[in-house]
């Protein structure tokens, strides 16, 4: 039998189907039936009608709104500083911003709380905080990668277009530099803003015991009630392929750049 | 008519802390409405100082007037001068109307009023009808239009051009330039065009400023320039030349080639000189009728002429004819009295500054030399190795100032490391008729001027020997 380069991409298929088509399946088969195995869309239905369910989705879209807000507006000047080329040592400081990557989260996040509560006395006093800063702290490599990606390919001749054009700083930062980085935005605000809508190990750790979607899926399941812990995954799907379509919708605009992703 | 001056620049020092280009005490008026353009290889500073008009780049030292008022640290969007850059940098997010508007939006026109704007100046380039193409659909030469029509459509009182045909090919090119040509008179304000292609230079401008190495080389009319130049890197810079050193032995009478020509411009009798002749006005003839008799080496055809190199002893003399010579033919050579163009030959090119340690040596960054210091210091003698002056007392020469300098034809070069006063890279090589003319350039960016029968390559390392007796010192007071 003669070999081909198909058959390289057999073990890719195999795995593919193994590991994220069969799951899928699975959690959508469990979504739509009852528990004697029937279709049904009452969980559907439930979940939109439950209000808890629809305060943590709320809640985590808060956290998560904010979260990437945050990471945005920090990991934005940094990457355009470290891309252009404007602090010494660029490679390096880029690097100890990118290594915290490299370790396990929950240590780091242990690290944190310590300095967390040093500074405030006692964790429990400010949970919401807390939950924003150790997801911020988590979640800012994803949003400087992506920037930095796109801005250090950024043409540096056409901020001194618009800069001879007439643009005063403010306006070439508006019209210039926020279109041409748009990309990059556009995938960390997807890197960040998802999983932080359900990283309850976050939460956890900063004893904020209020749900977001993560814990409220991880609760049907460990009260294995597969059903409604799938719907609301399947929900969050839908959530997320939303997302990723506007996004893209939005980065198709700006053809210059590029980004993870 | 009084002819006033738009931008002078007055003393300018540009200078980077991790490079070794920059500027020195740079003078340049540029007069209003001109098409000027400096000219020069890249790293001679030209686009320094083009982004210094336009404030993308702010002096180390002296001034930038604008109408007689410093403009060297006013910010780009505060100076009414527009730029085309070389890749166009139009905004790859925008259609070509809102690249256009940009400018004018941000200076709150009324909506009719730029969209009057946008339409003329679209016609003045020849793209009407594009205002809602995307810039991507556009072929290179249409987005340069564009970047074109989107500085214009400020009317400013300079428009930049920084290389903005470099991306084209040579049809379009040609195009362009006669286009360019054609907007500066039509809009009659001040264009200042950077360079490094002479053909470009000669076709559309003015004035042109030839510079090299951050200094200007010349500044004068295309015509001036090519028919005038003031030194060999000019004349070899600016189009094909023949460059050949020799003397001037009369009233208009001059010898190179070891032949004697008559010629109308003249020099005083006895100096060194470099004549330059362009090839096409070296006329080659039968055997006989000539100056002198040379063979053709090669012959070439070039689609207008051929091109032909004629020996003639140790000389190769470079000329164009309508007919096609055989290499062995012999031909006659004339050269007129009125193509040959003198320049005084430059002996003063290797001039170094060092300063004399205890030892009696002379230091220089490149290296050290050891002169008789007893011709440095009339009078003195040297005795057991302490100087002593007419006084019999020690001489103290820690920290004098002593000149080197030697005759570039006294220097040799050597593909053997350390073999000479100092190694460097061959920076520029300048056919002179029967040797060459080579800069080397040393790490300590210093140039010396070399003149060897040999052939080297730019960019190869060689060694620079000049025997002892041949460098001249002398004590700065």
């Amino acid at each position: 039998m003669a070999f081909t380069r198909k058959q390289l991409g057999i073990p890719y298929a195999l795995f593919l189907l193994l590991f994220v088509v069969l799951p899928l399946l699975v959690v959508f088969y469990y979504a739509f039936t009852n528990g004697s195995g029937q279709f049904t869309t009452e969980n559907f239905v439930q979940f939109f009608t439950n209000q808890k369910a629809i305060g943590t989705l709320v809640y985590s879209a808060v956290i998560a709104l904010i979260t990437t807000a945050l990471c945005l507006l920090i990991a934005y000047p940094c990457a355009y500083f470290l891309a252009k080329g404007r602090i010494p040592h660029g490679a390096a400081w880029l690097l100890i911003l990118v290594l915290p990557m490299w370790i396990n989260f929950t240590l780091r996040l242990t690290a944190m709380k310590e300095i967390l509560s040093f500074l405030e006395g006692n964790l429990a006093f400010h949970p919401f905080l807390n939950t924003i800063i150790g997801m911020t702290y988590d979640f800012l490599p994803f949003m400087i990668l992506p920037l930095y990606n796109t801005m250090e390919k950024m043409d540096h001749q056409l901020i001194d277009a618009a800069r001879d054009l007439g643009a005063s700083d403010a306006v070439v930062i508006w019209r210039v530099m926020i279109p041409l980085s748009m990309p990059g935005i556009v995938s960390g605000v997807t890197m960040v803003f998802l999983p932080a809508m359900t990283n309850y190990v976050v939460l956890d750790m900063m004893y904020n015991s209020t749900y977001i979607m993560g814990s409220l899926i991880g609760s049907y399941f460990s009260a294995y009630n597969w059903h409604d812990g799938s719907m609301i995954s399947t929900v969050l799907l839908l959530l997320i392929g939303l997302m990723s379509w506007i996004s893209k919708k939005a980065g198709a605009d700006s053809e210059e750049g590029g980004a993870i992703l | 008519m009084e002819q006033t001056n738009i931008i002078e620049f007055k003393h300018i020092h540009k200078s980077y802390d991790n490079s070794v280009f920059g500027i020195e005490d740079f003078n340049l008026e540029i007069p209003k409405g001109a098409f000027v353009t400096l000219l020069g290889p890249s790293g001679c500073g030209k686009t320094t100082l083009l982004r210094m008009i336009g404030g993308f780049e702010i002096p180390t030292g002296g001034e930038i007037l604008l109408h007689g008022k410093n403009i060297g640290e006013l910010p780009p969007n505060k100076r009414p001068i527009n730029t085309v850059f070389q890749k166009y940098a139009l905004f790859p997010y925008m259609n070509i109307y809102d690249n256009i508007a940009f400018g004018l939006r941000l200076k709150k026109l009324p909506k009719e009023e730029i969209e009057a704007k946008v339409k003329r100046v679209l016609k003045l380039v020849d793209l009407e009808g594009f205002e809602k193409r995307k810039v991507s659909t556009l072929s290179g030469g249409q987005q340069q239009r564009i970047a074109i029509a989107r500085a214009i459509v400020n009317e400013p009182e300079i428009l930049l051009l920084d290389e903005p045909l470099g991306a084209l090919d040579y049809k379009m090119r040609r195009e362009m330039q006669l286009e360019l040509k054609r907007m500066h008179e039509e809009l009659g304000i001040t264009f200042i065009y950077v360079t490094h292609d002479q053909e470009e230079a000669l076709t559309m401008s003015d004035l042109i400023v030839v510079m090299d190495d951050g200094l200007i080389m010349q500044v004068g009319s295309p015509e001036d320039i090519y028919k005038r130049p003031k030194n060999a890197y000019v004349a070899d810079f600016i189009g094909e030349s023949n460059i050949f050193t020799g003397f001037m032995t009369g009233e208009h009478e001059v010898t190179f080639c070891d032949t004697r020509f008559s010629c109308e411009e003249s020099l005083e009798v006895g100096t060194k000189i470099d004549a330059v002749v362009r090839p096409e006005n070296v006329r080659l003839g039968a055997a006989g009728t000539g100056n002198f008799d040379g063979e053709i080496l090669t012959s070439v055809f070039k689609g207008t002429f051929y091109e032909n190199q004629v020996q003639y002893g140790k000389f190769e003399i470079e000329a164009r004819s309508d007919r096609m010579y055989q290499s062995g033919d012999v031909v006659g050579v004339t050269i007129a009295s009125d193509v040959i163009h003198l320049m005084a030959y430059d002996m003063s090119k290797n001039h170094y500054q060092g300063v004399m340690n205890s030892e009696y040596q002379v230091v220089f960054e490149d290296a050290t030399f050891t002169p008789d210091v007893t011709k440095l210091f009339p009078g003195s003698v040297l005795s057991e190795g302490v100087l002593l002056g007419r006084d019999k007392k020690k001489v103290a020469v820690d920290g004098v100032k002593v000149s080197i300098a030697f005759d570039s034809s006294d220097a040799d070069l050597s593909d053997e490391p350390n073999t000479g006063i100092v190694n460097g890279y061959i920076a520029s090589i300048i056919y002179k008729g029967d040797h060459y003319s080579y800069t080397v350039r040393s790490e300590n960016d210093w140039d010396y001027y070399v003149n060897d029968d040999d052939l080297w390559n730019v960019g190869d390392y060689v060694s620079v020997i000049v025997p002892a007796d041949k460098i001249m010192y002398q004590v700065i007071r």
